[in-house]
C-alpha cells in the first residue's frame, strides 16, 4: 500500500515544499510588487502553479550554462534563488496572510469540516491512483526520458536532432524543457529525498486542480460563490478536462498557464501599468516554455493587447517590448535557439502518430 | 404563452436539434478508413470538420458537447449590447476568435491541442450567460444551467460507458508495469512456419531488462522501453516508415525486404519491440515481421518481442 512505502512520503514532502513553501513565498512577493489586483486568491493559485515553473525554469538555464556538474550544485542554484526570493517577500508575509484568511475563517465551521474531510477522502484515493497507476502514455514517457537524459547528461545543448547516443532515444519533441525539467528536478532531489516518479505523474491532476481553483477564484469575485462553484462543476463535467486529468500528461499543466495569462490580460487592459505588463510577460514565458501552442498563442495575446488597449502607439510599443522581452527571458528564448542552432522548430512539420 | 418564453423553448428545441445533429454525424463510420484517421476519428467529411476544423466547438467526444454553445450565447450578447462592447470583451473576443483559427488549421488531427482552449471557451461562455442573466430572465436563466449540466453529465455518461473508455479502464486497471517480470512458458504456434515456444509474461519490459543480451532492439515507437529498461534500442515508427538516428530520420523498411534483413543485422539489431495495434499501419514492416522474425514473448498488455531470424529466408 502507498502508505508503507517511503517514496510515497517523499512525494508529499516535494509537494508541500514545491506547491504550498515556494508559492507561498511567490505570492508574498507578487502581491507587494501588484497591489492594485483585489483578487488575493487568484494570486496565491497562480503562485503556486507558478513555483513549479520557476524551479525549471532556475534548471533549464544552470543546465544550458553549467554542464557536467552534480546533483548538489543544481539544487544549489535552485535554494540560492529561492533564499532571494525569501529576502524579496518576507516583509509582505504577514499582509499576504492577512489577505487570505478571511477566504478561510469567514467560511461555516460545518462547510470548512465537511469540505476537509472531502479533501482528505479525495487526497486518499488520488494517492492510491497515482501510485499504482504506472506512466503508459506514449508522449509523457517521451517527456520523461527526456528528462531522464537532462538527468543522466547534466547539460542541456541544442542539435539538429536530439538523439542520446547511449541507448539511441530519439527526441521527436519540438516544444520547451519545462515538463521535462520536471522529472530532471525530482530525480536530483530524489538523492536526498526519495519520491519514484510519483512527483512527475502527479503533475497533471495537480494542475487540473490548479485549474479549477483558479477558476473559481475568478468567478467567486465576479459573480458569487454559488455560480463559481457551478461553473467549476460544469468545467469539471466536461469529457475533455475530465480525461485529461486522469491522465499523466503536460496539458493541465500548459493549459494552466494559458488560462492564468488569459486573466491577467484582461486585467491589464483595464489597469495597465508596467508591473503589471512585467507579469504577464513571465506568464507568458511559462505557457510558452510549456508548449509550442502556448508560445504561439502568446503572440496572438500580445497582438490584441496591442490592438485594443487605451494607450499611445509609443506607450504600446514600449509595453509590448517590455512584455516580450520578459516572455523571451522567462522561457520564451527557447524557440529561437531551437530554430537557429537546433532542430529548426518552426520549419518542422508537426507529426502525429 | 408569452414571446420570449416561446423563443427560449425554440432555442432548447434547437440546442437539442444540433446536438443529435453531431452525435449522429460523430458515430458515423466507413469501411477501409485510414488506420491513422480512424484513429484520430476524422475519417469522414462530417468528422474532419466537427472532431478536426471545429474540434474545440463540436468534438463532442473528446472537447465537450456544450463548447459550441458559446456562439449562440455571443450573438445574444452582442443583440442586447446593440453592438457596443467594451475594448475589453472585444479583445477577448477577437483573441478566442483567432485561437480557434490557429488551433484549426495547426491542430485539427489532435484533440489534445483543440483541449487547449476548451477551458476557456467554457469560462467566457458563463461569463456572458451570467452577465445576460436580467435580459434572459432568472427563471430561464436556471433552467439554462440546468440544462447545461444534463447535457453534460449525459455526456459524460456516455463517455464512461462507452467502448472507448472501457479499452482505457481495462489498460489501467489490467497494466501490468508493477508487476515483476513472471514467465509462464507454453507452447503457442507463431506465425512462422516452425512451433516455437512464445512466453507469456505479466511484464514483457521486465523480461527485455532481465535479458542478458549484447545486441539492440528496433523500438517501434514505445518510448516505455528507454523509461523502464536501460537496453538500447533504435526508435523507430512503422505508420510512417521512420527510422530516428543519428544522421536523422530515414525510411526502413520500404525497400527490398533482403535489403532490410541485412541493415539491421548491420545494426547489430536482433529483436524489435512493438505493440500488437500496430499492425497494420505498414505492410512492409508487418511483412517482415512474419517472413524474418519468430514471436519469443508478449505480454497482456499487447506488447511484443519479435527476434529477428539467424538467416535470411526468402
Amino acid at each position: 500500500m502507498f502508505f508503507l512505502d517511503n517514496n510515497f512520503y517523499g512525494f508529499v514532502f516535494k509537494l508541500i515544499l514545491v506547491f504550498l513553501i515556494i508559492g507561498g513565498l511567490m505570492f508574498a512577493g507578487v502581491s507587494r510588487y501588484i497591489k492594485n489586483f483585489n483578487n488575493p486568491l487568484f494570486l496565491l493559485i497562480s503562485s503556486m502553479g507558478m513555483s513549479m515553473y520557476l524551479i525549471t525554469l532556475i534548471l533549464y538555464y544552470s543546465l544550458m550554462f553549467f554542464c557536467d556538474y552534480d546533483d548538489v550544485f543544481y539544487l544549489s542554484i535552485i535554494v540560492f534563488f529561492l533564499l532571494l526570493l525569501f529576502f524579496w517577500s518576507r516583509k509582505n508575509l504577514k499582509d499576504a496572510y492577512m489577505a487570505i484568511r478571511p477566504y478561510f475563517t469567514e467560511t461555516n465551521y460545518v462547510i470548512k469540516l465537511v469540505l476537509l474531510l472531502l479533501t482528505l477522502l479525495f487526497f486518499v484515493g488520488w494517492s492510491y491512483y497515482i501510485y499504482t497507476k504506472k506512466i503508459t502514455e506514449h508522449d509523457t514517457l517521451e517527456y520523461a526520458v527526456q528528462g531522464k537524459v537532462f538527468y543522466k547528461d547534466k547539460c542541456i545543448y541544442y542539435d539538429t536532432y536530439r538523439y542520446d547516443k547511449e541507448n539511441f532515444f530519439f527526441y521527436v519533441g519540438l516544444h520547451g524543457f519545462s515538463f521535462p525539467l520536471i522529472r530532471t528536478f525530482e530525480m536530483m532531489t530524489n538523492t536526498f529525498v526519495n519520491s519514484g516518479d510519483l512527483f512527475f505523474r502527479s503533475i497533471n491532476s495537480i494542475y487540473g486542480g490548479w485549474i479549477l481553483l483558479l477558476v473559481f477564484s475568478v468567478f467567486y469575485k465576479i459573480t458569487n460563490v454559488k455560480y463559481a462553484f457551478i461553473v467549476v462543476l460544469l468545467l469539471g463535467l466536461n469529457y475533455g478536462f475530465f480525461e485529461t486529468i486522469m491522465k499523466y500528461h503536460i496539458d493541465n499543466f500548459r493549459v494552466f498557464f494559458l488560462m492564468m495569462s488569459v486573466v491577467w490580460m484582461y486585467y491589464l487592459m483595464q489597469n495597465t501599468d508596467i508591473n503589471s505588463a512585467g507579469v504577464w510577460g513571465i506568464m507568458m514565458g511559462a505557457q510558452s516554455n510549456a508548449h509550442s501552442l502556448g508560445f504561439m498563442i502568446a503572440f496572438i495575446q500580445l497582438l490584441v493587447f496591442f490592438i485594443f488597449c487605451n494607450l499611445s502607439i509609443q506607450k504600446r510599443i514600449v509595453y509590448s517590448v517590455w512584455i516580450l522581452f520578459l516572455l523571451f527571458l522567462s522561457g520564451g528564448v527557447h524557440y529561437v535557439i531551437d530554430t537557429f542552432f537546433g532542430t529548426g522548430w518552426i520549419f518542422k512539420d508537426i507529426k502525429f502518430y | 404563452m408569452k414571446r420570449e418564453n416561446k423563443i427560449f423553448i425554440s432555442f432548447l428545441i434547437f440546442i437539442l436539434l444540433i446536438e443529435y445533429g453531431v452525435y449522429y454525424f460523430l458515430n458515423q463510420q466507413i469501411q477501409d478508413a485510414d488506420v491513422n484517421l480512424k484513429a484520430r476519428e476524422i475519417e469522414t467529411s462530417a468528422k474532419l470538420f466537427l472532431n478536426g476544423y471545429f474540434g474545440a466547438l463540436f468534438g463532442f467526444k473528446y472537447s465537450g458537447n456544450i463548447n459550441w454553445l458559446i456562439v449562440p450565447i455571443f450573438v445574444l450578447y452582442i443583440i442586447k449590447e446593440r453592438f457596443i462592447l467594451s475594448r475589453g470583451a472585444w479583445m477577448l473576443f477577437v483573441f478566442l476568435l483567432l485561437c480557434l483559427l490557429l488551433i484549426g488549421v495547426k491542430g485539427f488531427f489532435n484533440p489534445r491541442y483543440q483541449y487547449t482552449i476548451v477551458p476557456t471557451i467554457i469560462c467566457l461562455m458563463l461569463i456572458l450567460l451570467w452577465d445576460m442573466r436580467e435580459y434572459i430572465g432568472i427563471t430561464r436563466f436556471k433552467i439554462l444551467l440546468v440544462v447545461l449540466i444534463s447535457l453534460s453529465c449525459f455526456n459524460i455518461f456516455k463517455e464512461l460507458f462507452g467502448e472507448r473508455v472501457k479499452e482505457k479502464i481495462k489498460m489501467l486497471f489490467g497494466n501490468h508495469l508493477n508487476r515483476a517480470s513472471h514467465v509462464v512458458q507454453t507452447t503457442v504456434p507463431s506465425d512462422s512456419s516452425s512451433c516455437n515456444n512464445i512466453l507469456m509474461t505479466n511484464n514483457l519490459l521486465s523480461y527485455i531488462e532481465s535479458m542478458a543480451v549484447e545486441s539492440f532492439f528496433l523500438v517501434n515507437n514505445l518510448p516505455d522501453f528507454y523509461y523502464y529498461t536501460n537496453k538500447k534500442g533504435y526508435y523507430y515508427w512503422c505508420g510512417n516508415d521512420e527510422y530516428y538516428s543519428e544522421e536523422g530520420i530515414k525510411p526502413l523498411f520500404n525497400q527490398d525486404m533482403e535489403k532490410v534483413y541485412y541493415q539491421l543485422k548491420k545494426m547489430n539489431c536482433k529483436y524489435i519491440y512493438t505493440y500488437k495495434l500496430y499492425f497494420g499501419y505498414n505492410k512492409n514492416f508487418d511483412l517482415f515481421i512474419r517472413k524474418c522474425c519468430i514471436l519469443i514473448a508478449e505480454d497482456r498488455d499487447n506488447r511484443v518481442l519479435y527476434k529477428i531470424l539467424d538467416n535470411f529466408k526468402e
